[in-house]
């Protein structure tokens, strides 16, 4: 298990993270995410030794591992730039970290290559330099694991390679990271890597962990309206007031004709009520159990997905649903409809 | 580039390229040489320089109450004034590296556009033809410049066989301006090529989508994107001329009296060393300043991103007719820079004591070079110290490189700047000063000075070339080798300096091929040892002999063939 405690750290005059603190269990697949600037990258950068903490400690299995080098932690980095040793083939890139750590090496450079679904035959001799980026990026990850690292730390690895490649490759590293039974610590800006890889993500704004858990709960239920807007598309209603009175609570805004009642709303204050794009849904009539008046402002068809856009009296936004194509495809523009969505699916966040 | 790298570029100011790990961590072992070096046999040439200036007679005394300004006057009411004995040395000075910088301008700027836009077949072969007459000893250069204009020269006799005899060229103060054209204007080249390398092809096309003329084209956007390179393009010639006494001494004879070549007559004929260190304090000021300047505009990453064979622009839409115009001016361009070099080799191989057509092949001129026990004796020595030179600085530089390019440290761009900065300094004066250094601590002169003298000026010229290579380079490989559990030396014996090869290499055949074409530095410092270049001048200037243009061949080739190894391992593959 590794733990960060109160972890700190400076440059110069910027604080690129607060006050950290978490744990990560051996074995999970653990995504940090964040808009840039947020610290991520520079958390994983003190988990590998390669930035030392201005104060803090970090601690693998009760080791404290805080100012301890790199090359002595078991920690393994996969760089977004792959950082594969150009001057040497596959093979002696992969067995370079066993002979560092003076591991035997017969045999283990094959089945690694097997592990990342590169034929030894093919590659094991090849130059490193001359291979295509998907193919870097799997010597690039046979290369981290060589030595059984206890942690494996990604950082954006995928982010320069296509959309196809992307997809295969996020299905191989969660395959691998249970075939391992390694700790996977996951740098990223991609949103649908981390709500499809994670075992937990943790979310990080200017330096500081503003919620973990995992994905599915990050994404139901954010615990502010800065995570509801960076997991996913929201629309947005701001509320004029929130009263809770024996565990009911009763919400309005301008934009809704009547209050809303939750029975069993989450002890907070609200001060907005999020919708996602594909919970809400725009037709002629009440369909579902909570809905607002509104007009159709525009549609874009988008594969079999409809993204109708609508206006609603007494507010500035806009708001969109995300539609299958036979209901969505019906709706013109000008169309007096309602913007409605299942009362179990919204999402209500304080600021 | 990540947040943190661009953190740490934020924080470090310059480079972005730097071992994370090693943030904290003093890279001090690998600077000490360099600057161990720097103090050692620079600031303190420099500092004799200045303590000479303000001594009332050649003798030196540290007690500032003996000191005076009265040099300062004398070269004040002197020279800049006009009057008395020195006349107009310091408005002909001034004339010659003014004319110099426009002439290179109108030179150097077209062939700089040809070369980043116009020229994609056969671009690495003209590079490496117009760098090479830097890399060759400035006798030499001058040397051929003397048998293509003199009197029987090449071009006489070209000119002659047509029936036209022109007039005198040599020994004018014009020739001393072709001369110092001819040298610097590689100086004023690659500044404004490299900055014209920053326009990107896109930026062209945009413009001619929006109906830009080519006019205009060239005023709103080509012209101003590549005046940085123009500013530092001609602050360089301009203080490199102000030094430049060769030229005036081979070129100019005794027509036109420059600062460079009073200098030296100050300190040589007159004896009169405090005048003659106010004149030279007065030329460092000007090289140190314009030095500075250009070493905090110069982005080493920025050049190592451009020389990585990126900057090669497809230029789309040029017709066939502009084409053979921009390929016949460079062309021409290389040519002039040639001129010298051929002139030689057609001298030197031709069968008799003069030049004139016609051209008998012969290679009698160099078996006879080689058998001269004079002669021999000159290669040994030079060979004496540039290989001594060679591994030395290979060294010192190679350290300085990886600690400068691998390491963050508090005062990073301060070290660059003041490690680079000998480059900019005229050699006539590094070495008047180290001479006089030398003697002053007691050090005196001979082979082994000369060896220490030389590596002031061409370590920093490896730890530049090594530096690009290094800058080339993704830093998270080594990164990756550290957290793969590499321990420094498997790192620097199985990463670092495998990467690093091909920079080390031509860094130590760069300080090779310029130790064995010094001049300056070692005619001070080498005492009685002859050397080739100052065996070629002393020929030239006390009694021509016949083996000359043979020397010069044997000194062209050897250079050459290193230059060509250079180039081909920097761009094979």
């Amino acid at each position: 298990m590794i733990q960060l405690r109160n972890i700190r750290k400076e440059f110069g005059d910027l604080v690129a993270v607060e006050d950290l603190t978490f744990e990560i269990e051996p074995g999970e697949l653990v995504t940090l995410v964040g808009p840039s600037g947020s610290g991520k990258s520079t958390v994983l950068n003190m988990i590998a030794g390669h930035l030392e903490p201005t104060s803090g400690s970090i601690q693998l299995d009760e080791t404290d591992i805080t100012h301890m080098r790199p090359q002595e932690r078991p920690t393994s980095m996969v760089f977004q730039s792959w950082a594969l040793f150009p001057h040497m083939t596959v093979r002696e890139n992969i067995r370079f970290p066993m002979e560092a750590q003076g591991m035997p090496k017969d045999g283990r450079v094959d089945e690694l290559l097997d592990q990342v679904e590169l034929d030894p035959v093919e590659y094991a001799d090849k130059q490193a330099d001359e291979l295509s980026g998907g193919e870097q990026q799997r010597v690039a990850l046979a290369r981290a694991i060589a030595y059984d690292p206890e942690i494996l730390l990604l950082d954006e690895p995928l982010g320069s390679l296509d959309y196809v490649l992307q997809k295969q490759l996020r299905r191989e590293l969660s395959d691998l990271n249970e075939e391992l039974d390694m700790t996977f610590i996951y740098v990223t800006h991609s949103l649908e890597s981390a709500l499809l890889m994670s075992d937990r993500i943790f979310v990080l704004r200017e330096g500081d962990l503003v919620q973990s858990g995992e994905p599915i709960d990050i994404y139901k239920r954010p615990r502010n309206r800065f995570i509801a807007e960076f997991m996913g598309d929201a629309n947005i209603f701001e509320l004029d007031s929130a009263v809770r009175t024996n565990g009911t609570l009763e919400v309005s805004s301008s934009a809704f004709e009547a209050p809303i009642e939750f029975t069993d709303a989450r002890d907070v204050a609200p001060d907005y009520v999020v919708v996602r794009y594909d919970d809400a849904f725009v037709a002629p009539d009440l369909e579902r159990n909570v809905g607002v008046e509104a007009t159709v402002h525009n549609t874009l068809v988008k594969g079999n997905r409809v993204l109708v856009e609508v206006d609603v009296p007494n507010s500035e936004d806009e708001y969109i649903a995300d539609m299958n194509y036979e209901k969505g495809a019906t709706l013109s523009n000008g169309d007096s409809v309602y913007f409605q969505w299942d009362k179990e699916d919204t999402i209500l966040v304080p600021e | 580039m990540s947040t943190i790298e661009q953190l740490k570029r934020s924080l470090g100011g310059q480079s972005g390229h730097l071992s994370l790990y090693e943030v904290l961590r003093s890279p001090r072992l690998l600077l000490v040489p360099i600057l161990v070096l720097l103090a050692g046999m620079f600031v303190g040439p420099m500092l004799i320089l200045v303590l000479f200036s303000l001594q009332s007679g050649n003798a030196l005394s540290l007690n500032p109450a003996t000191w005076t300004l009265a040099s300062y006057t004398e070269f004040v009411n002197g020279m800049v004034r006009g009057s008395g004995v020195y006349g107009d040395i310091l408005s002909t000075t001034v004339y010659i590296s003014v004319f110099t910088v426009v002439l290179t301008l109108l030179i150097g700027y077209p062939a700089a556009y040809a070369l980043s836009r116009k020229i994609h077949r056969f671009k690495i072969v003209l590079i490496a033809l117009i760098i090479l007459p830097l890399l060759t000893s400035v006798t030499m250069r001058m040397l051929g410049w003397v048998m293509f204009l003199m009197k029987d020269g090449v071009l006489f006799s070209v000119l002659g066989f047509f029936g036209y005899t022109p007039p005198s060229l040599l020994y004018k103060t014009s020739t001393i301006v072709l001369g110092t054209t001819y040298t610097y204007l590689p100086f004023m080249l690659f500044p404004i090529y490299l900055s014209m390398l920053s326009i990107s092809e896109s930026l062209y096309t945009a413009s001619e989508d929006l109906g830009a003329s080519r006019f205009k084209l060239f005023k709103d956007v080509v012209w101003p994107m590549s005046k940085p390179g123009v500013v530092i393009g001609s602050l360089f010639v301009f203080s490199l001329s102000l030094g430049a006494s060769v030229e005036s001494q081979l070129l100019g004879g005794g027509s036109a009296y420059t600062m460079a070549t009073n200098i030296g007559y100050s300190f040589g004929v007159a004896q009169n060393f405090p005048l003659g260190s106010v004149q030279a304090v007065s030329l460092l000021l000007i090289a140190g300043f314009s030095g500075v300047y250009i070493l905090r505009r110069l982005d080493l990453e920025e050049i190592a991103s451009r020389s990585g064979g990126g900057a090669s622009h497809a230029s789309h839409q040029s017709t066939r007719t502009e084409d053979t115009v921009w390929y016949g001016y460079i062309g021409l361009v290389t040519l002039f820079l040639m001129l010298p070099m051929i002139a030689i080799i057609v001298a030197s191989t031709h069968n008799a004591r003069v030049f004139g057509l016609p051209y008998d092949f012969t290679l009698d001129w160099y078996r006879k070079a080689i058998t001269s026990d004079s002669v021999r004796n000159a290669i040994f020595n030079t060979l004496k110290i540039a290989v001594p030179v060679t591994i030395l600085s290979t060294v010192v530089g190679t350290s300085a490189a990886i600690g400068y390019t691998r390491y963050d440290f508090r005062g990073q761009e301060l070290f660059k700047i003041v490690v680079l900065l000998p480059i900019f300094f005229p050699l006539l004066i590094v070495g008047l000063g180290m001479s006089m250094w030398s003697n002053v601590i007691g050090l005196g002169n001979g082979i082994p000075q000369t060896i220490i003298a030389e590596m002031v000026w061409i370590s920093p010229i490896v730890m530049f070339v090594v530096s690009i290579t290094a800058l080339g380079i993704d830093p998270n490989i080594e990164e990756a080798a550290r957290d793969l559990g590499a321990s420094t030396p498997k790192l620097y014996k199985d990463i670092t300096l495998p990467l690093l090869a091909d920079g080390i290499v031509s860094g130590a055949i760069f300080a090779f091929v310029l130790s064995w074409n010094n001049y300056h530095i070692a005619s001070y410092m080498s005492g009685s040892n002859t050397i080739v270049t100052t065996w070629i001048h002393s020929r030239l200037t006390q009694g021509f002999s016949s083996l000359v243009p043979g020397v010069a061949g044997v000194l062209f080739f050897i250079s050459s063939f290193a230059i060509v190894l250079a180039f081909w391992l920097e761009y094979r593959g």
